[in-house]
């Protein structure tokens, strides 16, 4: 079996449709949303399409748990001893394991909201960042900026889940959320240890997590503020070894993100007023 | 000439074809045995996309105004393409609910846009019951969830769900009933107006 | 109870036929071993012959977790999926359990002694690990499930009732362990494997395949290569 599988490879039964992301960005609608107030984002009871967009979202972090699973899994394999330590390798064996039950959790829940496997297409953009060819930045990618995000996403749907009441949510994205604080650290103490002596090395895997960490800023996705669908979990990510110094240079992404996004539809909606004019 | 009228026709942003939801439209209007005397006005917001769903279904005039997000009638799975099964059935419950209007059941319901959530999906459920009952596809659990958003995650809302979904029949009085002892009507108003998809 | 002629009289001192005495006598201390405790010490293996196996153990778990891993992605079933990220963490653990026990048994260096037992066994390994393409789930499955699982059962049985139950009483709770593990998911995967196999296609598919990868095994030795299993029992005269 060959080492590092691309993501065009990743192997999914009929249910699955792989989204693209051309498809969503050159959606002619995208403008017009965007100049249009569709309420606050931020998961709650009584925002617009409560329950459809928690499924939806559901549904994301499931395919999302997949591809975090198949990432770990490819971590065992790709790299021989000299490249990744044995300790390396059986953390990621373990997140494996807990990734496995993330996805169980998962569908559990999809099904408890309704949801079937396939309902929404599947960006396999999370996979790609697992595919990095230098273990340090594999983990710096997937385990501190997607682990990172993971984290805000089930905080977000843990609050959602107190809110709405539903004591299945809280609780099965609780037990997520705890889960996830590990294998963020697990790619702190790994970033730590296997970059102790080469600063540029460090350097470059934290280029990479931003990277990451910007892409799923974009259009205002993530933030502190009402209008973003995640909410940073600044307290989770404390407990997760990310220091206040990582938090607050996010947390200032995000809102650079947000802003642009409301720039975005400012202009969207001048261009659409002149238009009718 | 159809008592059907789709805007926009043309569609501009996506490929949905007026005249093919509205000949969907009349076929679901039989099948509830919608009043063939009622002219049905069907607006599509083209702009919304999944998973910005919801619908509004009111009588003006002695018409029924049925205003329905794109996403509801999307396919989740290839982005702008028209699902059938999906709009038959969503059809069905705006339909059954203009039914509802248009009879003394209903004479003292507010219009959608001042309508309580709590009240919206009860009555909702109520209209999906009946949908199952006369062969429309529907998810069960999907509608459970939503209720339970709005209602609670208790025996008592699953017993409320399980009585709107099987009613033959209905009152807005009822519909009240079902917030009261659910708790549903204690809830604060929405922060966020019920419309607020609707308005551009 | 009286000795029979002409053999020994006891097995051991503590066969005298005092077992059934009094488990206390309020004048004398107790005996170290309680009655029940019937373990004794030879065992068939030394020090450096354990070390030995459990870094051919640790190699193959080793080897075993990895191929787990890599394969979740290349399967597109997704109950297979699932279950393969479960196992690699049990094997993964195993590797670990073995990685620690070597150190103990004066092997400083662990990866001195994490090696295959032979090239035999390397060749055996490398076509378990070999099938990749999403239409061969069946092959990967028997692979692991049908071949080198039943050889882990096997080697692992085979050193716990072998080995010293009080010097190497380590090493037993480890395999005991990693026996748990390799029972329950022998019985994950056949059923996995059961529930694939529903055309006799499918079924001659898995038996070349067991049957390409028992040869293989079989010029291997086993786990641990010759004497996996000990040497087959020879029949003894008694005359």
């Amino acid at each position: 079996m060959k080492k590092m599988l691309p993501e065009s490879e990743l192997a999914r039964d009929e249910r699955f449709v792989r989204s693209k992301i051309e498809d969503r960005i050159f959606d002619p609608r995208g403008a017009k949303i965007a100049a249009r107030n569709t309420g606050p984002a931020k998961m709650a009871t009584d925002r617009p399409a409560a329950a459809e967009r928690s499924r939806s979202l559901m549904h994301g972090i499931f395919v999302g748990e997949v591809q975090a699973l198949e990432g770990a899994g490819r971590t065992c394999f790709d790299f021989d001893d000299t490249e990744a330590p044995f300790q390396l390798k059986l953390d990621m064996a373990r997140q494996c394991w807990d990734e496995s039950r993330h996805c169980e959790i998962s569908i559990k829940l999809g099904d408890h909201m309704g949801t079937e496997i396939g309902e929404y297409t599947e960006s396999t953009f999370l996979y790609s960042a697992a595919c990095n060819p230098d273990p340090v930045l594999r983990l710096c990618g997937v385990n501190r900026a997607l682990e990172g995000l993971a984290i805000d996403v089930f905080s977000t749907m843990k609050e959602f889940g107190n809110e709405s009441g539903d004591p299945v949510l809280e609780f099965c994205e609780d037990w997520m959320l705890a889960d996830e604080v590990t294998h963020v650290k697990m790619g702190s103490d790994w970033l730590r240890r296997l970059t102790d002596k080469d600063p540029e090395r460090r350097e470059r895997a934290l280029e990479f997590q931003r990277t990451v960490d910007a892409i799923f800023n974009l259009g205002g996705f993530r933030g502190d503020e009402e209008e973003n669908v995640i909410q940073l979990a600044r307290r989770f990510r404390e407990l997760a070894g990310f220091t206040e110094e990582e938090n607050d240079s996010l947390s200032a992404l995000a809102r650079e993100s947000t802003e642009q996004a409301r720039e975005m539809a400012e202009m969207a909606t001048a261009a659409l007023n002149a238009q009718s004019s | 000439m159809s008592r059907v009228t789709v805007t926009p026709d043309p569609f501009t942003l996506i490929p949905f074809d007026a005249p093919t939801i509205a000949s969907l439209v009349e076929d679901v209007a039989a099948t509830v045995e919608f009043p063939p005397g009622v002219e049905i006005t069907v607006e599509v917001d083209e702009e919304l996309f999944p998973p910005l769903t919801g619908h509004m279904t009111d009588v003006v005039d002695g018409r029924a105004v049925l205003w329905v997000s794109a996403a509801n009638l999307e396919d989740t799975r290839s982005p702008r393409t028209f699902a059938p099964d999906q709009a038959r059935s969503d059809f069905g419950v705006m339909l059954l609910r203009a039914k509802d209007r248009l009879s003394e059941d209903f004479a003292d319901a507010p219009g959608d846009r001042e309508l309580p959530r709590g009240e919206r999906i009860a009555w909702d459920i109520y209209a999906i019951g009946r949908a199952e009952r006369l062969g429309m596809p529907v998810r069960r659990q999907r509608e459970l969830y939503d209720f339970r958003l709005q209602h609670g995650f208790t025996d008592v809302a699953d017993a409320a769900f399980e009585r709107c979904w099987n009613a033959p029949s209905m009152t807005y009085a009822g519909v009240r009933e079902v917030c009261k002892e659910t708790g549903a009507a204690d809830r604060g108003p929405s922060k966020v107006p019920v419309d607020i998809l609707r308005q551009k | 109870m009286a000795p029979r002629p002409g053999r020994a009289p006891y097995l051991t001192e503590r066969s005298r036929g005092g077992e059934n005495a009094p488990v206390t006598d309020e004048t004398k201390p107790r005996a170290p071993f309680a009655p029940w405790d019937r373990r004794e010490l030879p065992g068939l293996f030394s020090v450096e012959e354990t070390a030995r196996r459990v870094g051919n153990y640790k190699w193959a778990e080793m080897r075993l977790f990895e191929v787990l891993g890599g394969w979740v992605a290349t399967v597109p079933e997704l109950d297979v999926k699932l279950v393969l990220g479960r196992h690699c963490y049990h094997h993964a653990w195993h590797s670990e359990l073995w990685h620690k026990r070597l150190p103990e048994l004066r092997e400083m260096n662990p990866e001195r002694l994490t090696v295959p037992a032979n090239d035999a066994f390397v060749t055996f390994m490398d076509a378990v690990r070999e099938p990749e393409a999403p239409e061969h789930t069946i092959e990967k499955l028997v692979g692991v499930y049908r071949v080198l699982i039943p050889r882990f059962i096997a080697a692992y049985t085979y050193h716990l009732n072998g080995t010293s139950r009080i010097t190497d009483a380590p090493t037993i709770r480890s395999l005991s362990f990693a026996l748990q593990d390799e029972f329950d998911d022998w019985r994950d995967g056949e059923m996995l494997i059961q529930s694939l196999l529903d055309t006799p296609e499918k079924i001659e598919r898995a038996g070349r395949r067991q049957e390409e990868l028992e040869k293989l095994a079989l010029a291997s030795g086993g786990i641990a290569g010759p004497g996996s299993l000990g040497e087959p029992a020879q029949e003894v005269s008694v005359a």
